[in-house]
């Protein structure tokens, strides 16, 4: 191929250059060029090298059918991977490399790969480099595979979302588009037209190409001036999801020089409609004969486009072979602006006299019921060898050689129907276009112009050009950037990979950047053709979003870095945050981990608060812990159903560990449960898991129990809660102005009071999950700050220390209490740790209870929650797996370590874990075992700090 | 006597972001779908996913069976104990919210940003529980085109942080 600029034409700013470099090379061309028509105007052919064999690609199509001509474009953070030069539009200082080419597509070291092409056909790698074993060439395979480079830094631009409600949504800009949203507009109705060109009028080519331009113009123009209308450019709709949502992706700075954007990169529009007019168009069929993949072989609706809007000849020796007389367009709008047009090769049999005649004045020669049997050349087309057709479509061989340096082809139109079906729509084989259009759609959309099939339209079926009886060719193109081609569709034929779907996978036909939109109906039609089949019960594969690849960015929007999602923050954030506390994220909540002293890594800090704890008292910021009101006639029934303990015998003024189930019976949470009056109960959940059980909570009252009285309202972040624990708890809290009377007797482990602290409403719960004596302290969130530093101050004279989550886990591990999540999961009955005796011996029935009871559940060797003592003094790993002793690792697993400590307060490690039968083999010497180390250990009580409870009960 | 002094919050986070400091009283139907109405100073019978205003108060009815009442401090801390306990669960639950007003410039940008609310629907005298980017709020028009928004009081500073993202430029 040697494209060249003409010397007028085009919808290009000759008046101004632009620069840019390709390959590291400079080169240039105007405003309102794409990088493609750039490249083929500067008369580079080889743009390409192709996936897997390397061979040498030039410009196939003119827009994101485009399968060959995939670049990285930029460099460094901002740089793009995979880019198809036709949808580029040219900036100055632009700056491209082909992907997968090295040193550069003219010489790329990896052709080697095509000498060795017939050992490495479609599904090589299910069949070879097997032995000794796979894994040894994955990393190269790996390796060689892929195309393009990700960007290796932070991307530093905005990418934006916004939603939108529109009456009418026109999907293409189009003459079938403009005109349907002139329509409506009329009509009335509020429009929002998208295009993903930069320009409104669609794929104009051909004779008609400026009448047709002109037309585009003057309803582009009426649009424009009417008020309930929207036009939008560089908007391409690549999603169509239920209820008439689309997804769109908009370019807003991809076509400026860097260093004229500003504002967000591009913007993600997600647009419910009130109905839908798809107006994509349809995209052209290559032929599929020998070398068709060389460059220099075009579709002929590309070689138009180039032509009308870039003033380019994709070469100076143009032969067109086509199968239908759309194709022909392109032929006679190159011969009439002065390019060489040597022959059209038209297999029909017969022709419309209007053409033929057009083609004869124009000095065409016209071969009907002839084909290209082949394309010759090596690195570019040079020539062709005809053949006849005979009735069957078959090559008789009968044809002659006519050089050229340029190929055009057309096989068809397959209307873009990929939104129509993402949207539920169905798909039809028309017989007489050769190709699926739109069949029923359940959603408010309707397809218009030639997405619809709306095409004027004579074609021959002609999926691949062979001779009578030989096999599909090796060396005929299916799939371009796949590099599939006619005899792997037959491979997989052999192979028995017939279903569309299964062909689809063998080969990778349809798959990556194109997504099969030059290559999907001819490899199912030739698939069809060897399985005596028409195309129609082949089918298709299924469509999904995204139409056309969009940037990560688009999808992300804000959610990076603190925006990624939110987390809520502590009432008294800044006092620990004052504190030097080190953050983590732990369910949606940002909470102290721990608080490192100057020179303190985690581990010692950690260590610290944890022995500070008993050794004197520390304060924990518990606001966290879900809290839910239950109130009503009704609430202890409530909660007698939803709890596996009774609640309903609670005192006022009494709190119970409350442990609750999901209908499988399986452990979904726990937490204490207050009576603060007859009719009201305040239910505590774990941390960050209110939401969940207040869900859970009104799924049972509308849907199950509508008739009890009783109403439930997540209070969690009314208040803020701090947590004393220590021998010296109490004494700093009766330090401080409150009418609740703290002492031992009057305020017992798990009571619940109410009164004033410090001038404030308070609530004041004794629960522990440290073991030691411990108080709750709730008043209202806006004084959790204060109330923070306030006992802060009491507790100095205490040596008090702020301790975070990391020091909390230490102690209730020492303790043996139980972490839902950590020590259990989607598998943990009650039974499995210990409240068996409930789910047959209690009086009301209860969720989960029947789930429990089924003979799995009953099983003598289920795992069971029990403690580990390392043997060896080292650490258990959380994870490791429990064998025999001198069973081979990996052997069976018997359960797992849940959860390990270095503990400060035993001076020695200390385990949890989840083992079969565990609760029967207390004493017991185990192997744990994690990745190739194993451990001495023995199965004991999980309690193993104060097993009485007298710390706790002071 | 020593007191805790309460932290309030800037009420000024952002241009065109006001954060209100009021009280909130949440009422819900112990029988979620019974005839029962609140005892307050204007009709509760309200459709669900309108709003009302009446003598300071605003009244929203987001879901059936719940009110919610926005006022001061010391008018709901006195509405709550006058509902009957035998057929309501009446809270002051201001400390679990956040409560903003968006200008009209802002709010029908912030919208746009976050919400996927049709917002042809959401005139004066609506309330509509949404989503909100990551986060769940209560969003009732004004009349002048502002926007309320009731948050969790923990998404607060997200919010802000969300609304000062969409202002800024990058």
């Amino acid at each position: 191929m040697s494209g060249y600029r003409l010397a007028e034409g085009g919808r290009i700013d000759r008046s101004r250059t632009v620069r840019f470099r390709w390959g590291g090379q400079p080169y240039e061309g105007h405003p309102g060029d794409t990088l493609a028509s750039a490249l083929l105007a500067n008369g580079v052919s080889i743009v390409g090298r192709s996936f897997k064999y390397h061979r040498p690609r030039g410009l196939l199509g003119a827009g994101l059918e485009e399968p060959n001509a995939l670049l990285q474009l930029g460099d460094g953070a901002t740089t793009v991977p995979n880019r198809k030069a036709t949808e580029v539009e040219l900036f100055d200082g632009l700056s491209a490399s082909a992907v997968n080419a090295w040193p550069s597509p003219e010489l790329d070291l990896m052709a080697v790969n095509g000498l060795v092409k017939r050992f490495i056909p479609a599904a090589f790698y299910y069949k070879t480099f097997t032995w000794p074993h796979w894994r040894w060439f994955e990393p190269a395979i790996r390796k060689a595979a892929g195309l393009g480079r990700a960007p290796e830094a932070a991307d530093p631009d905005r990418y934006d979302q916004r939603h939108a409600h529109e009456d009418l949504l026109v999907v293409g800009g189009g003459l079938a588009g403009l005109a349907a949203a002139l329509e409506a507009a009329r009509a009335g109705r509020q429009v929002l037209l998208v295009e993903g060109d930069a320009l409104l009028g669609g794929a104009i080519f051909g004779r008609q190409s400026a009448d047709d331009r002109a037309e585009a113009e003057r309803l582009a123009a009426a649009l424009s001036a009417l008020p309930n209308v929207t036009l939008k450019t560089r908007t391409l709709a690549v999603g169509y999801h239920d209820h008439n949502l689309l997804s769109l992706v908009e370019r807003l700075t991809d076509h400026l020089p860097e260093d004229r954007r500003r504002g967000p990169r591009q913007r993600l529009w997600k647009v419910r409609a009130g109905e839908v007019v798809l107006a994509t168009g349809a995209i052209e069929r290559p032929l599929v004969f020998d070398g068709n993949d060389l460059p220099g072989v075009m579709l002929a609706s590309a070689a138009g486009l180039y032509l009308e809007r870039h003033a380019v000849a994709p070469g100076r020796r143009v032969v067109l072979a086509c199968n239908n007389d759309r194709a022909w367009g392109a032929a006679l709008a190159l011969a009439e602006a002065g390019v060489r047009v040597e022959a059209i090769l038209e297999a029909r049999a017969e022709v419309e006299p209007a053409l033929l005649a057009a083609a004869r004045g124009a000095g065409i020669v016209v071969e009907t019921g002839t084909t290209v049997l082949q394309a010759l050349g090596r690195r570019g087309v040079t020539g062709v060898r005809t053949t006849r057709l005979d009735a069957q479509g078959h090559a008789t061989g009968e044809g002659r050689r006519l050089p050229c340096d340029c190929l055009l082809m057309s096989g068809g139109f397959s209307p873009v129907v990929h939104l129509h079906s993402q949207a539920g729509g169905s798909l039809g084989w028309d017989e007489g276009l050769q190709a699926f259009v739109p069949g029923a759609q359940p959603q408010a959309c309707r397809s218009v112009g030639a997405a619809a099939g709306d095409l004027d339209l004579s074609i021959r079926p002609l999926w691949h050009v062979a001779r009578a009886g030989a096999d599909p060719s090796p060396s005929a193109w299916v799939d371009f950037q796949n590099d599939v081609t006619a005899g792997d569709v037959a491979l997989a034929h052999r192979e028995a990979f017939r279903s569309v779907e299964h062909l689809k996978r063998y080969t990778t036909l349809g798959m990556a950047s194109d997504q099969g939109k030059t290559s999907n109906v001819n490899g199912l039609a030739i698939m069809g053709t060897l399985l005596g089949k028409a195309p129609a019960d082949v089918g298709t594969t299924r469509f999904r979003p995204p139409y056309d690849p969009s940037t990560m960015g688009a999808y992300a929007g804000l959610r990076r870095g603190d925006l990624l999602r939110p987390a809520a923050g502590l009432p008294a954030h800044a006092a620990h945050e004052a504190l030097g506390a080190v953050f983590e994220e732990y369910g949606h909540w940002l909470r102290p981990a721990f608080y490192p002293r100057a020179g303190e890594g985690e581990a010692r800090a950690v260590a610290r608060e944890a022995a500070a704890v008993r050794a004197s008292a520390g304060l924990f910021d518990a606001s966290p812990l879900g809290k839910i009101a239950v109130k009503g006639p009704d609430a202890a029934t409530f909660l007698d159903r939803i709890y596996v303990g009774t609640i309903s015998t609670l005192k006022p003024g009494r709190c119970r560990y409350g442990l609750m189930l999901n209908e499988h019976g399986i452990l979904f949470d726990d937490g204490v449960v207050a009576r603060i009056a007859e009719d009201h109960f305040l239910v505590g959940t774990t941390s960050g898991h209110a939401a969940a059980v207040q869900a859970a909570f009104q799924e049972w009252l509308q849907c199950e129990w509508t008739g009890l009285a009783v109403a439930s309202e997540n209070v969690t972040q009314g208040w803020a809660v701090m947590n004393v624990a220590g021998p010296h708890a109490r004494t700093i809290l009766q330090s401080l102005e409150t009418d609740i009377d703290l002492s031992a007797d009057a305020f017992p482990h798990l009571a619940h009071r109410e009164g004033t602290l410090e001038g404030v409403h308070c609530r004041i719960q004794r629960v522990s999950f440290t073991g030691e004596l411990s108080f709750e302290v709730a008043v209202p969130t806006r004084y959790g700050l204060a109330l923070h530093a306030r006992l802060m101050e009491a507790g100095a004279p205490f040596g008090i220390t702020p301790f975070g989550v990391e020091a909390l886990m230490i102690l209730r591990t020492e303790k043996g209490f139980l972490h839902l999540g950590s020590d259990t999961d989607g598998m943990t009955l009650p039974q499995d740790i210990g409240f068996g005796g409930p789910v047959t011996t209690k009086k009301v029935d209860f969720v989960g209870r029947r789930s429990c009871l089924r003979p799995d559940g009953q099983r003598a060797d289920r795992r069971q929650f029990v403690g580990l003592e390392s043997l060896d003094g080292r650490l258990l790993p959380v994870g490791a797996h429990v064998l025999r002793p001198g069973e081979a690792a990996p052997g069976r697993s018997q359960g797992w370590v849940t959860s390990s400590v270095n503990s400060p307060n035993l001076g020695r490690p200390h385990a949890l874990a989840m083992i079969e039968a565990g609760q029967s083999r207390l004493g017991e010497e185990i192997c744990v075992w994690d990745l190739g180390t194993s451990h001495r250990a023995r199965i004991v009580d999980p309690c193993a700090f104060d097993p009485e409870g007298v710390r706790m009960h002071g | 006597m020593a007191e805790l002094v309460p932290s309030l919050p800037d009420p000024q986070p952002l241009p065109g972001v006001a954060r209100l400091d009021l009280g909130v009283l949440s009422v819900r139907r112990l029988r979620r779908f019974g005839p029962a109405l609140p005892e307050l100073p204007m009709s509760a019978d309200l459709a669900v996913g309108t709003a009302a205003r009446a003598d300071g108060l605003l009244l929203a009815a987001p879901a059936p069976g719940e009110w919610l009442v926005l006022g001061s401090h010391s008018t709901i801390a006195d509405l709550a104990p006058t509902q009957d306990p035998t057929a309501f669960l009446a809270l002051a639950v201001g400390e679990a919210h956040a409560i903003f007003r968006l200008a009209p410039a802002l709010a029908a940008e912030a919208l746009a940003a976050y919400a996927p609310i049709d917002p042809a629907s959401l005139t004066p005298g609506t309330a509509t529980r949404a989503r909100f980017a990551e986060i769940t709020a209560l969003i009732i028009p004004e009349p002048d085109g502002s926007l309320l928004m009731l948050v969790d009081a923990a998404d607060a500073d997200h919010l802000v942080a969300l609304l000062a993202f969409m202002t800024t430029d990058p």
